[in-house]
């Protein structure tokens, strides 16, 4: 027999997995919501797109986009939206001391200390983010 | 020697995080204020009026950062809606699912451009 030959198909190792592996696990769990917020994070982008389109077809019609957004299933879904997008900011941001190895000359800086700038950096630009919308 | 790339990976592995930290950073404030904020009646609609986002518009910088606003996130759902369709069951249509996720973040950003800056 040669043993190059590759193996029939059928003798190919295959792990079985159930399509609800997640659900066998809490880690397993977190990861799949932490991995779906971006579902969320997308759908906000792409309602901001619509709101764009409407806006480029006059004020009549991007009046109804307003009102879209002030239906109750709007309210459902922007508070599904802000829970996602937190868990995402959340979970972005205990990466980043995993991700970003700061060194000053020889030292580096404790991860602790990555994670707290982190957070001070999210609050100060929301902060600023939250008085440039509302302040004209 | 010269070093050969031979995959595109790198360029969605760098649109995903580009979008997953500009989302981290500033959506939940945009969600609260033109999101949660506006449909239960805590923002006055004014913040989005007609009149107010198009003259924020004529920015060219409030234009790029709009345009960011939507483009980025999008590659970034695309790259882990990609990674979740896989890990559920569809690596057999590895490309297809590929081709799908990007495609979508593309058209996206495409029509965001055309609708911004033309």
């Amino acid at each position: 027999m040669n043993p190059q030959k590759s193996p029939p198909e059928d003798l190919l190792y295959r792990p079985h997995m159930s399509f609800w592996w997640w659900l066998q696990k809490r880690n397993y769990f977190l990861f799949m919501v932490r991995e779906l917020s971006a579902v969320f994070v997308g759908l906000f982008a792409l309602i901001s797109l619509v709101g764009v389109y409407r806006l480029s077809q006059g004020e009549d019609t991007y009046q109804l986009y307003l009102n879209a957004l002030q239906t109750p299933s709007a309210q459902v879904l922007f508070v599904v939206i802000l829970l996602f997008s937190l868990y995402h900011t959340l979970t972005w941001i205990h990466l980043t001391p995993m991700i970003m190895v700061v060194r000053i000359g020889s030292k580096t800086v404790p991860p602790i200390l990555v994670l707290i700038a982190s957070y001070l950096a999210w609050i100060v630009i929301s902060l600023i983010l939250f008085y440039l919308l509302l302040v004209n | 020697m010269a070093v050969r790339v031979k995959t595109t990976d790198p360029i969605w592995w760098g649109l995903f995080s580009a979008g997953g930290t500009l989302a981290a950073f500033l959506l939940p404030v945009h969600v609260i204020v033109t999101g949660v904020g506006i449909a239960f009646g805590w923002v006055s609609p004014q913040v989005l009026a007609y009149q107010r986002i198009t003259a924020l518009l004529e920015n060219p910088l409030l234009q790029i950062y709009l345009f960011l606003l939507i483009s980025l996130p999008l590659f970034h759902w695309a790259h882990r809606f990609r990674f979740v369709l896989m890990d559920l069951g569809l690596r057999s249509l590895k490309t297809p699912v590929a081709v799908l996720c990007y495609g979508v973040a593309m058209v996206g950003t495409l029509l965001a451009a055309l609708l911004l800056f033309f």
